[in-house]
């Protein structure tokens, strides 16, 4: 049982598209995405249904921070391993986008 | 201050449900000792996911039951020449583009009948699409990518602006692009929404600006800014109900404004931040509307869409 959660639950679920968040949900409870399939809600008995209703498995706070950060670093290690010749940083910044920012969970 | 009598002329009613009402309405449901209104509101839901490649800087168009998303960056220096098509509830792939390509200049139409234009590196190639095969037609006069873009058909299409830094924008008639207006503020990475003859370009680079304008088929005009400068966003609508969301502050962002031909509104925010959405121009108004793909936080692409939707619903009024 998660200790840290606070006022969100935190989730991990791969996003199945059509269905996976409704309308109705969005009304009901604030829900946002992250890299990593890490998603964090207000923790509501209407979330909690439908973090059950996906198949979601439920973190703690810090469980899902990790999961975060892990894949940003990635990112952000991809993107400096990523260089062309004689390329400039905002040719640079334009073909890749801007480097991939830490993201701190709320 | 004045009283709810003062100002609609009658008492708050009281009801035995909460049918048959409208927007604006404020009643007490005697059933259940609440005090409600009927209020409109729009939100993000999960729409169909893409059947192929992780993908950004696509080309899309259409509604949120009949859009088409086309080519875009697969990952870093990767392109996709495929096509799919979506029904409201399940995408499925249909013919290929000829020239693989992202970062369209954009184009404009429907999910059965468009025109794509341009792409990275400024090209100036474009195809028509007649829901079967796509055709290549006459070039754009400039080159270009990261464009703003709306039509209503593979007949019918404007571009304005986009990368390098441009004002220029070109009519589609169906044979030929020709030039039109300049825009006052020349950008790229900016969203359309409209048509022809009513198009807005909204925000984008030059550096990031809140800037809007509007095409009345003959110049543009200054309109209301956007609350908050971005680029790489997503966009649609009419050029009197618009909706733009996500994109680069330069962080990628999730919030989502709303037009109503006066000013711009913040309102529910995309459930998952990105930018570089598949999103053209949308045929329906900036209360329906999707977003395609497009670019997380950790870069690359996605496969799945969300969905834009403004809906009225009877509200209970909360006290402190």
């Amino acid at each position: 049982m998660a200790t840290d959660k606070g006022f969100f639950n935190y989730w991990v679920v791969e996003n199945s598209g059509k269905g996976f968040i409704t309308h109705v949900d969005s009304r009901k409870f604030w829900i946002s995405g992250y890299p990593g399939n890490v998603w964090v809600c207000d923790d509501i008995p209407e979330s909690r249904d439908w973090g059950a209703r996906n198949s979601a498995a439920s973190k703690t706070k810090s469980q899902a921070q990790t999961v975060v950060t892990n894949v940003i670093d990635d990112a952000k290690d991809a993107w400096d391993a990523d260089n062309e010749e004689g390329e400039s940083a905002e040719e640079k910044i334009a073909r890749l986008g801007i480097k991939p920012e830490t993201i701190t969970l709320p | 201050m004045a009283t709810y009598k003062e100002i609609h002329g009658i008492n708050i009613q009281y009801r035995d449900s909460d049918a048959t009402a409208v927007e604006g309405d404020v009643w007490y449901n005697a059933s259940t000792g609440l005090l409600k209104m009927h209020q409109s509101s729009g939100s993000w839901a999960a729409g169909g996911t893409l059947n192929t490649n992780e993908r950004a800087m696509s080309a899309g168009f259409g509604l949120q039951t009949a859009a088409i998303c086309v080519g875009g960056i697969t990952s870093p220096g990767g392109v996709t020449d495929v096509v799919e098509q979506y029904n409201g509830s399940a995408w499925s792939e249909v013919g290929d583009i000829n020239t693989a390509r992202g970062t369209f200049a954009g184009g404009g139409g429907t999910s059965s009948s468009s025109v794509v234009a341009g792409g990275s590196p400024n090209l100036a190639i474009c195809e028509s699409w007649n829901d079967s095969t796509w055709t290549e037609v006459a070039n754009l006069t400039t080159g270009r990518q990261a464009a703003a873009s709306c039509g209503t058909s593979n007949t019918a299409a404007l571009i304005a602006s986009g990368n390098p830094n441009l004002a220029i924008a070109e009519l589609w008639n169906g044979a030929s692009w020709s030039e039109v207006a300049d825009l006052s503020t020349a950008r790229s990475h900016c969203a359309g929404a409209g048509t022809t003859t009513a198009m807005l370009v909204i925000t984008g680079y030059n550096p990031k600006t809140v800037n809007v304008e509007l095409y009345n088929g003959t110049a543009w005009s200054e309109q209301s800014n956007v609350n908050t400068a971005r680029y790489n966003l997503g966009g649609g609508g009419t050029s009197t109900s618009a909706v733009i969301f996500g994109g680069n502050t330069p962080s990628i962002v999730n919030s989502t404004e709303q037009y109503d031909g006066s000013s711009w509104t913040e309102v529910a925010n995309l459930a998952t931040a990105g930018n570089d959405f598949g999103t053209g121009d949308s045929g329906d108004s900036g209360e329906l509307a999707i977003a395609i793909s497009g670019s997380p936080p950790s870069g690359g692409g996605t496969r799945g869409t969300e969905e834009w939707t403004v809906a009225a619903s009877a509200e209970t009024i909360a006290f402190d």
